[in-house]
């Protein structure tokens, strides 16, 4: 007989989350650095479901160049003098949760925005039960109108870029299971 | 297309992997900073600022610290305290890391050790108040007025010494104090010009043992005869030099007594370190048995029956190698190893890696995702939950059945076991026999003459243990016995029987737990192979009844063979030869007086053993029931028994009591009635306090010595660490000064070093004063076998001893390969730049105090888990045991207990595990027991105290804030539990009408008290629990408790004075400190309280404390209620009853935390 089953931990999806998003981030690093380093992309792997991708992934040579214009104020439609305000925005929105970037990186870059919710993630896994839902809403909320919002408009041929879509819209919809099942 | 299933599956899966993200954090962090300023661990290399690693005394657990002192203008603060790193309870925490912290690698460089912290518990961290305390008393006092007046002054530190060993008088009342110097046999013998006394001593000695081994074999004139010769012949001796045997022994014609010294108890609290070892060897010095413990307000219920059992007192399991854990009676957050130490517990139950049973009547503080499971159950009542769960593990033949079939140790060897069991030795048990209860021996059946048990072979025969290396495990049989057919079985056999005395459902309804919950802790406890085990503590064993369900508990241990054992039981980690190394800094082998009697209490002595019993019994008188009991069989000591013995003068009358760092009043159940005796100038002649403040019992002492604090020099030296100490190999805690000492200085020693007013230097002098062995210029001597063989040592300051342990210690490792050879300079220079001790390296070598630095600097010394087990997983330790045979064999039976006699009628005690119902020690007058068993001797509480009169149990559990009633001055944990209550299930305080706030009687048999509710359903259904640590009447203020209506039979309030009158200067070692630090410590008192130190606060008296009203017991006149075997306080046994006063308050805070 074994022991009674216990439930999966909530936590270890919030820290499987977390190593997902700093993954992408400390990969997209590499390149920004100039040194693309696809040994980062390994832990991803993990994953079975993506582990095809992450080989297709492994495959493209992805230069700087290719996605330092990786700006949510390039996608969504602003004109230029519009993407500095909404810059700003934008990093207010960082402000009001206790952050600022600290890269010589507008904002709103992917990376950025990126490294942003990896914090958000991990800030979230330390927060007692009555607090967690609100940390959780701001995950959404940023995901989904300053990340979705303008990834959804990207018509490149990256496939990393496209994976990430793909991650970030799966985990989307999983922030919104959660808060509908914890109004 | 992903499926969420799977992708949530996935990131669950790479979270569990324990990847470690090191480096990737380190990327995000780069990019988005926080916008607060981060708290990192605090730079040492800063000119003002020491870091000091030492060991923690918040509570009894010895978890290690990092303190952080800064100097302010001169003034050194000790402002910060975290864990420590490399201590294997702490677990070193770094930013990066996500979980599963462990024991930073005890090679680690010192500098690299700062970037880690060690995580600590709130007591440990709050440990600055217990240094800053405005009650302190910094000067050494002396009454002024009578005992318990509250009326002190101030005296020299030399009128002090020569007051107590030469007496003194009250200029006020005019009384006269008795002195030591009488009393010090040793002493008296020397200056009466016998050259050697230890050859007077020693002689004596040897004749009384003569006398006491020829008593069964003489008749009543043969022995008073003897008694007469050797009172003639040492008369004549001592003669000689104009002394008669009245000025040596107790009493002459009672020589087993002991000498006139025996009326010297030293008597600890809260020992630790070489303190323990310091007061003993001193206690020893004099020539007294008297060195006792309060382990009866602690854990001796614990202690007997692991000691009965296992052979061993402190055994507990190893927490991170086991899988399934039934946590009895243990305090989630103060059992050891600590709060601190739990958390690998937890952390791993939380993964799914632990399943936890906490069986305990207040839930516990986490479900840690369903694997802690709060199993409920009536106080007192868990022998019937372990027996029930041995019934399932019987019934379905899942004990583990080749270990138990082992029946010597031999054998369980070579089969790869570190024990064996007894668990098939044949016992007689023949109802009335007068042998019953005694294991058959060879030569009972003619099969031998070395008076070994015998087993029953596969085939049927009988044999001697050792000519077996397998027998039965179930025998029900008879022999001829002197002509007598005589029923006899199996010890295994006997347990069997006992738990099919009652079917599932009779002992669930005993215990209060559902049959399912049984069904299903016996199968998990039985589905992990040996990786599972009880994890027990005082919560069981603090009853009448504790120690026969301790052994119940421990029974399903051996049952599956889980001791000694990576995921089992185990004892203590092994410790370096600490007292005996380079020197001796032991308590035996100093030049110590011969010293023997029995002790005060009576604890671990055999009445039988004693002139007393053979009087009687020569002379045709029935031997029982004797003064007060006597308790062979408890390994440690009674405060109870200690102060009946004083009062009854049983065995013998007392002269002096030296109290330390303890509060029996307040902290036994009914400890009110020590107050009597404390009072009593004639039953105790000289009573003096080794303290910090001036608590409820050291109210009435005569003399007060200040002490220091942990942060001091108060119990410095090695801590070895209690079971199952991290589960390691080796482990001691060192604690050494933070901070020097805030007590007066009392002086210089020779060498011109700094003495300061303590326990340590307090009993160096009184040493010196009476020129006792092992103090003063040769106080020290080397240990044999090792270099300073023949040697001799000064002891006149704490630093001379202390600077000596660490070098035993440190050279023991380097010579072991715990430490290594080559040790960095810049270790050395660690230490000597931030370690006050370090100034006195000079007292040992510079060899030795560059490996004493190695260790000082890691606050120990460590091994780890991954080192200390074999390639069967058995732990690399030694088997520990306190007996002198079957070492390493657990008893479930236990012959010695079974031939052992109840003090009160004589008849025997059981010998193995039983429920039986909490009672009384003895027979109660006009009350005839409802429940009918031969074994039990006394009547069951609940006849006395009807469950229709006080429905409710009541206990007093801890917690990680609050362990004892010292806590109370943690002023930054006094911020988050204020105050305490009651608390009480919703399903009991509805019909009532109470709520929340509601202040209600609580009633005991015994008196009254008052207290603030706090309904929740954290506690079972028919407890009343609260929490231990507040309720203080004394602590160098008084105020009297007004929260007491009633104690039975005593004026408490009369008792307490209704204020104090002591010098200002006497008290208050923080005064000197900066204003913005003051108001730091204290935010919420008034500035009255920190500036003088004789102003009242309100925190250091609220609160209550139901001890003075609990449980007491009626067939020992009314002393409070103990245990029948070890004499441990039954405090965890109490009935009571509420009503509601009529009064609401609001709770301090609104999250009754505790």
């Amino acid at each position: 007989m074994t022991p009674s089953p216990h439930i999966n931990p909530p936590y270890l999806f919030s820290q499987g989350r977390y190593i997902l998003y700093s993954t992408l981030v400390n990969y997209l690093y590499s390149i920004y650095k100039g040194s693309p380093d696809k040994n980062a992309l390994e832990t991803l792997s993990l994953i079975p479901e993506l582990s095809k991708d992450i080989d297709k992934i492994k495959d493209e040579e992805v230069k700087w160049s290719d996605i330092s214009n990786l700006l949510a104020s390039e996608y969504i439609g602003l004109r230029d003098y519009e993407k500095g305000y909404y810059r700003n925005v934008v990093n207010q929105f960082y402000i009001d949760n206790n952050y600022k970037p600290d890269i010589d990186l507008p904002p709103d870059h992917l990376i950025v925005q990126l490294a942003f919710m990896a914090r958000l993630i991990e800030d979230g896994m330390a927060l007692p039960m009555n607090k967690k839902i609100e940390n959780v809403r701001v995950q959404h909320r940023f995901l989904k109108v300053h990340i979705l919002r303008w990834l959804e408009n990207y018509k490149g041929d990256i496939k990393l870029i496209r994976f990430i879509r793909k991650i970030l819209s799966l985990d989307r919809s999983l922030l919104m299971d959660y808060l509908t099942k914890n109004k | 297309m992903v499926n969420k299933r799977e992708f949530i599956k996935g990131l669950v899966a790479l979270a569990a992997a324990g990847t470690f993200l090191a480096g990737y954090r380190e990327v995000i962090n780069r990019i988005m900073k926080p916008t607060y300023t981060e708290v990192k661990p605090d730079p040492i290399y800063e000119d003002n600022v020491r870091i000091v690693y030492s060991s923690c005394l918040g509570c009894n657990v010895r978890c290690g610290i990092r303190a952080r002192v800064v100097n302010k203008d001169g003034i050194e603060v000790v402002e910060r305290i975290e864990g420590n790193p490399y201590h294997v309870y702490n677990r070193s925490t770094q930013l990066s890391q996500i979980k599963r912290f462990s024991a930073l690698a005890y090679d680690t460089p010192v500098s690299e050790s700062l970037n880690h912290v060690g995580t600590l518990c709130a007591r440990g961290v709050d440990g600055i108040h217990y240094l800053y305390d405005p009650y302190r008393v910094i000067k050494p006092l002396k009454r002024a007025g009578p005992r318990g007046s509250g009326k002190w002054k101030v005296i020299s530190w030399e009128q002090l010494i020569r007051e107590v060993v030469e007496g003194g008088t009250v200029e006020e009342t005019g009384e006269k104090i008795l002195g030591l110097k009488d009393i010090f046999t040793y002493g008296v013998l020397k200056e009466a010009g016998f050259e050697d006394p230890n050859e007077i001593l020693s002689g004596i000695k040897s004749d009384v043992d003569a006398i006491l081994s020829e008593a069964k074999d003489l008749s009543y004139e043969e022995l008073l005869n003897k008694i007469e010769e050797f009172k003639s012949k040492w008369n004549s001796i001592l003669a000689e030099k104009g002394l008669s045997l009245e000025d040596i022994l107790i009493d002459p014609d009672r020589p087993d007594l002991g000498p006139k010294a025996n009326q010297l108890i030293f008597l600890r609290g809260r020992g630790q370190g070489h303190a323990d070892y310091f007061y003993k060897r001193w206690t020893y010095a004099i020539g007294s048995v008297n060195w006792r413990r309060h382990t009866s307000s602690c854990q001796l219920g614990f202690y007997t029956g692991n000691y009965l059992s296992i052979g061993y007192t402190d055994i507990n399991p190893d927490s991170i190698g086991a899988k399934v854990l039934i946590m009895a009676g243990a305090q989630m957050g103060r059992i050891h190893p600590g709060a601190t130490g739990q958390g690998i517990a937890i952390e791993r139950a939380a993964d799914g890696e632990l399943k936890l049973y906490y069986v305990n009547p207040i839930a516990p503080r986490t479900q840690a995702r369903g694997n802690i499971v709060w199993v409920p159950i009536k106080p007192g009542e868990d022998a019937a939950l372990a027996l029930a769960i041995a019934r399932w593990i019987f019934e379905n033949e899942k004990y583990n059945k080749e270990f138990l079939e082992t029946p010597n140790e031999e054998s369980a060897n070579a089969k790869g076991e570190p024990v064996a069991t007894n668990a098939t030795w044949l016992v007689i048990a023949e109802p009335g026999h007068p042998r019953e209860g005694e294991f058959v021996k060879d030569t009972d059946l003619g099969l031998g003459d070395s008076g070994k048990p015998v087993v029953v072979t596969h085939e049927g025969t009988f044999a001697s243990i050792d000519s077996v290396d397998s027998a039965q495990l179930f025998y029900q049989g008879t022999i001829e016995l002197d002509g007598e057919s005589v029923t006899v079985k199996t010890a295994l056999q006997l347990l069997k029987e006992e738990a099919y005395s009652r079917t599932m459902e009779q002992w669930s309804r005993i215990c209060g737990v559902p049959v399912e919950t049984i069904i299903q802790m016996a199968k998990d406890f039985t589905s992990v192979g040996r990786k599972a085990a009880t994890y027990i503590h005082r919560g069981v064993a603090m009853h009448p009844n504790g120690e026969y369900i301790v052994w119940a508990y421990r029974a399903l241990d051996f049952l599956i063979g889980n001791y000694h054992r990576k995921g089992g039981l185990m004892g203590r980690a092994s410790h370096t030869k600490y007292n005996y190394y380079l020197y001796n800094t032991d308590y035996k082998k100093f030049g110590e007086p011969k010293h023997w009697g029995p002790p005060i209490d009576r604890c671990k002595a055999k009445y039988e053993s004693t002139l007393e019993y053979w009087l009687k019994v020569k002379k045709g008188e029935d031997p029982y029931p004797t003064k007060r009991p006597w308790y062979p069989h408890s390994p440690e000591e009674s405060y109870t028994e200690i102060f009946a013995g004083i009062k009854e003068e049983y065995p013998y009358p007392i002269r002096a009591l030296f109290l330390f760092y303890a509060n029996p009043v307040l902290s036994a159940n009914y400890g009110t009635k020590f107050i009597e005796v404390l009072k009593d100038t004639k039953k105790l002649p000289l009573f003096v306090a080794l303290t910090t403040t001036i608590n409820e019992t050291y109210l009435y002492a005569d003399y007060i010595v200040p002490d220091t604090t942990y942060l001091e020099t108060g119990t410095m030296g090695m801590q070895y660490l209690y079971a199952s100490s991290g589960s390691v190999k080796l482990a001691e805690a060192w604690r050494t000064p933070v901070v020097m000492p805030f007590t007066e200085m009392i002086g210089k020693d020779p060498a011109g070093r700094p003495r300061y007013a303590s326990m340590w230097e307090f009993l160096i002098d009184i040493g010196k004063m009476l020129d006792a062995p092992g103090f003063g210029d040769e106080g020290i001597p080397g240990a044999s076998g090792n270099k300073y063989e023949g040697m001799k040592f000064p002891l006149h300051s704490a630093w001379d001893y202390i600077m000596r342990v660490y070098s035993n210690g440190a050279i023991y490792a380097l010579d072991k390969g715990f430490i290594p050879e080559n040790v960095p300079e810049s270790e050395v220079r660690f230490v000597e730049e931030n370690y006050p001790i370090a100034q006195f390296k000079d007292i040992i070598s510079e060899d030795e105090w560059r490996y004493v630095a190695y260790c000082l600097a890691r606050g120990g010394i460590f091994t780890s888990y991954e080192e200390s087990y074999d390639e069967n997983e058995i732990v690399l330790r030694k088997v520990p045991s306190k007996r002198k045979k079957y070492k390493k064999t657990f008893f479930f039976w236990n012959e010695d207990l079974a031939k052992s006699k109840n003090s009160v009628t004589g008849n025997k005690f059981y010998g193995g595990p039983k429920y039986l119902p909490p009672a009384t020690y003895g027979p109660v007058s006009g009350i005839t027991p409802s429940y009918v068993d031969r074994w039990l001797h006394g009547v069951p509480l609940r006849d006395i105290y009807p469950e229709s009169e006080y429905p409710f149990k009541i206990v007093i559990p801890g917690s990680p804030l609050y362990t004892k009633h010292r806590s109370l001055f943690y002023y930054w944990m006094k911020q988050i539990m204020p105050e305490n209550f009651v608390l009480i299930n919703p399903d009991d305080a509805k019909p009532m009408g109470i709520e929340t706030g509601d202040i209600i009687k609580v009633e005991t048999p015994f008196g009254a008290i008052k207290v603030k509710a706090v309904v929740e359903p954290s506690v079972a259904k028919g407890t009343l629990a609260i929490p231990v640590g507040m309720g203080r009447w004394a602590d160098t203020l008084v105020a009297k408790p007004e929260y007491i209506e009633e104690v039975k039979t005593q004026n408490l309030a009369e008792n307490i004075p209704e204020t104090v009158e002591i010098p200002e200067d006497a008290l208050n070692p923080v005064r000197e400190l900066d204003p913005i630090t003051k108001k730091l410590l204290f935010t919420k008192s008034p500035p009255e309280f920190y500036e003088s130190g004789s102003a009242y606060d309100e925190w250091r008296f609220n609160g209550v404390s139901i001890n003075p009203v609990l449980s007491r017991d009626p067939s020992l006149d009314d002393w409070p209620l103990l245990s029948w075997l070890g004499a441990a306080q039954a405090y965890f046994t109490a009935y009571g009853k509420v009503s509601k006063v009529g009064v609401k308050e609001k709770l301090s805070d609104p999250f009754a935390t505790y």
